[in-house]
């Protein structure tokens, strides 16, 4: 037989929890059909294979925006085509933690946006509340449709060395990615033809229908217009706004082309102005409106928060939800699942230590070399420090910018994720993983679809897997 | 023009025609059997290898309705009458036939089928396109659109008769929504059922577009109204024309005043027979008309 991907002994990183592999020899049972097909496709067939998917990312137009040093590039988000196996039993665990997760969120976020219950009992810190930049005070009172504010997320999970998945972070402002679970799938069939049927992997490409039904649900009228407002094609997940429209049979706008007219939201079309029902942004909060937030902002439309607190319009994420995905709140939302639904969390939290807190400062600063410092107000992987990657030099900056703000800074103990076989140069090779299953809440409750973004880190031993940092995906099947 | 010549490019309009459908049909039915689902795919039973099937209804050169054979088809019919038609469609016509030769030769298909559907599609849009922009507005023109047309109504015809009339009472949603999706996509419908429908599915709707809707280039109405064009334009040269033309308006008529109501009412069926044995008479006729010297 010609030789094939799988190299004598797949090495295990010590330590480190695989995917794939039970030990160095033993495949686990998800993968079990997929790892007969690879020992039976010969290594060049793998290799063509491999080339064939940059060739079809590339012709599908699939790209995104890298920004350095103010330069917009375009590239490709790298692809593995080994697949991301996960097993319906470890599945509907995920399913349940998640739903829990996002009900007790999105009670928080009423909850703090209201009566504030949960600073009136101590459980939740006043000064997070006072000083974070994400609550708005536009917010307070406000009734927003069904009280759902976190209608689309995407909560990262890592799995920890004791086999378990654990959060790493909430993204419930506007998440993205999506896009590539669906193009990753498309990918697929086409590259193992077959193998996903056999082995019973589950759906996803129905998730812009799933959405548009749900985002149907907030609004009485029986045809309602819903609209993407994206920031343009400058944005780095542009191509994922201008997929979803497509697929959702909606128009795809951006701020100048809505205007508000008392208190209500149109898009200008050609036939005149047209009420809009429903906007899912993905827009920051902060340019939404030039009248309330940003005055210098030409991504959002002026009145747009106006129109929103009379209840003309739904606007997907709510406004103000990045208090609850603030790195500082994370910590506390194990303590909110008891406190608002009386439950044990499904899903845990990784240890954080807040820096703000003096104690916890001193120990991380003492163990530093063990932490990844993170900026609560951060994202994509900019401006974290890896402790035990960092050089002296680094670490000595780092610390003076955490002592000048230390409530800026949350610290871990360094994880370590799980491995998945990625094909390095035609051989098996471990690297880390994350997973960013897509959720969606609508009136009648959250739903999960059953997939989601793996990313892996590439660069050999390498823990950080944002695509702006040399990250790649894979697509993620989940057995029925 | 030669009676032997209208005929040709009469054929050439519907083998092109024909060969799209079948193409695109299959690209969808790989995408279809690539998603697992147990009610579709009956408890993990697999349907047919693909790789077989591709080899059937693409180039089984014994299979009368595979893409080659029609090509091939549609290929002699062109190299016979090369000087009716422009250069640059012989040229297309004759480059997608010598394409598929070597493809098939060479079993191209090991690496990755689907890659393969697309190139044939891709021909199939140039030779749309080449059509369109090089052939002068004459009776030629005309014959090989009255072919592409009343092709497309048969398969539109087609379509609406073996995917909606059985009775479906599966109603997962999600299984539903994947499968009226692929069947849109099967047809080149999708992007524009869901900027008028949005993500709700229902029978009603895809049949209104379908049958009705006036600017889906693949819908009945469009192409009963094409159809009539080009009959009509034929209808200039000295051979009166009356008894085809009036066959043709009465059906544009039953499709313009019928509404979608009528057509449940009524059933659907009796509405796809009604048009089926129209358009068989109409195509009757036009071969009386315009091939019988031949």
């Amino acid at each position: 037989m010609d030789s094939n991907c799988f190299t004598n002994e797949y090495l295990l990183n010590n330590g480190f929890v695989d995917e794939m592999f039970a030990s160095a020899t033993q495949v686990r049972n998800q993968y079990q059909f997929l790892c007969d097909e690879l020992k039976n496709t010969p290594q060049e067939i793998l290799l063509k294979k491999e080339a064939l998917t940059k060739k079809m990312f590339e012709s599908q137009g699939v790209t995104f925006t890298v920004y350095n040093d103010g330069e917009g590039v375009e590239k490709i988000f790298p692809f593995d085509i080994i697949p991301r196996i996960i097993d319906a039993i470890e599945w509907e665990r995920i399913e349940k933690g998640i739903q829990q997760r996002l009900k007790a969120l999105n009670l928080f976020l009423k909850d703090i946006y209201h009566e504030q219950f949960i600073l009136k009992d101590g459980i939740f810190p006043v000064d997070l509340v006072a000083n974070c930049p994400y609550y708005l005070k536009e917010m307070i009172g406000l009734h927003v449709p069904n009280d759902v504010y976190v209608h689309i997320s995407g909560v990262d999970l890592i799995r920890h060395s004791d086999g378990e998945f654990y959060v790493l972070e909430d993204n419930l402002r506007t998440p993205s990615g999506v896009s590539y679970v669906l193009e990753n799938r498309e990918i697929s069939k086409r590259i193992f033809p077959d193998i996903i049927p056999k082995s019973k992997v589950r759906p996803v490409s129905n998730y812009p229908n799933l959405l548009h039904k749900k985002l149907c649900g907030f609004v009485s009228s029986k045809n309602p217009e819903i609209v993407l407002l994206t920031p343009g094609m400058y944005n780095s997940a542009y191509y994922e706004h201008a997929t979803l429209a497509r697929l959702m049979g909606i128009s795809l706008v951006e701020g100048n082309d809505l205007v508000v007219k008392d208190h209500f939201v149109y898009k200008k079309t050609i036939a005149g102005l047209v009420k809009i029902d429903v906007i899912y942004r993905r827009v920051d909060d902060e340019f939404l409106d030039p009248l309330y937030f940003n005055p210098t902002s030409v991504l959002g439309v002026p009145g747009l928060l106006s129109a929103y607190q009379k209840g003309n319009v739904v606007i997907v994420n709510a406004p103000g939800t990045g208090i609850a995905d603030d790195k500082a709140t994370y910590v506390y939302v194990p303590e909110m699942i008891k406190y608002y639904l009386n439950e044990e969390p499904i899903l845990k939290n990784i240890h954080t230590y807040q820096l703000g807190n003096p104690e916890e400062l001193d120990h991380v600063l003492k163990n530093i070399q063990q932490m990844v410092v993170k900026k609560t107000d951060g994202s994509g992987g900019y401006g974290m420090l890896i402790g035990s990657a960092a050089t002296a030099k680094e670490i000595e900056e780092y610390i003076a910018a955490i002592k000048k703000n230390p409530r800026n800074y949350i610290a871990q103990p360094i994880i370590k994720l799980s491995t998945a076989p990625c094909l390095i140069n035609g051989k098996l090779a471990p690297r880390c993983v994350d997973l960013r299953p897509f959720a969606i809440t609508g009136v009648d409750g959250t739903t999960i679809i059953p997939g989601g973004l793996t990313r892996v880190a590439l660069k050999e031993g390498s823990l950080v897997v944002n695509s702006s940092q040399g990250g790649g995906s894979k697509d993620t099947w989940v057995l029925a | 023009m030669l009676s032997r010549v209208a005929n040709n490019l009469f054929w050439i309009g519907r083998y092109m025609e024909r060969s799209y459908g079948i193409l695109l049909a299959t690209k969808i039915s790989f995408s279809k059997s690539q998603d697992y689902n147990d009610a579709i795919n009956n408890n993990g039973a697999l349907k047919e290898n693909f790789s077989l099937k591709l080899q059937h209804q693409i180039f089984d050169a014994f299979h009368p309705n595979s893409v080659f054979s029609l090509t091939f088809k549609a290929r002699e019919n062109c190299r016979s009458i090369q000087e009716e038609v422009s250069r640059e469609l012989w040229l297309c016509i004759n480059n997608n036939y010598l394409f598929q030769k070597k493809i098939a030769k060479e079993h191209m298909l090991d690496d990755d089928p689907l890659k393969l559907v697309d190139d044939l599609l891709l021909q199939s849009y140039l030779y749309y396109g080449i059509a369109d922009l090089t052939q002068e507005r004459g009776s030629a023109f005309c014959f090989m659109n009255c072919g592409k047309y009343l092709e497309r109504i048969f398969r539109m015809l087609h379509f609406l008769e073996n995917n909606l009339l059985s009775n479906k009472d599966n109603k997962d949603l999600l299984v539903e929504s994947i499968y009226w999706k692929n069947l849109l996509l099967s047809i080149g419908g999708y992007q524009l059922y869901l900027r008028t429908y949005k993500s709700e599915f229902k029978i009603e709707n895809i049949v209104d577009m379908l049958v009705f809707n006036k600017s889906f280039p693949h819908s009945i109405y469009y192409s009963i109204n094409k159809l009539e064009t080009h009959l009509l334009r034929l209808s200039t040269d000295n051979v009166s024309n009356n008894q085809l033309l009036f066959l043709m308006g009465k059906l544009e008529s039953f499709v313009k005043y019928t509404t979608l109501e009528n057509i449940f009412e009524n059933k659907l069926e009796v509405f796809i027979n009604r048009l089926e044995t129209d358009l068989l008479e109409i195509s009757t006729k036009f071969n009386e008309r315009y091939f019988s010297n031949y």
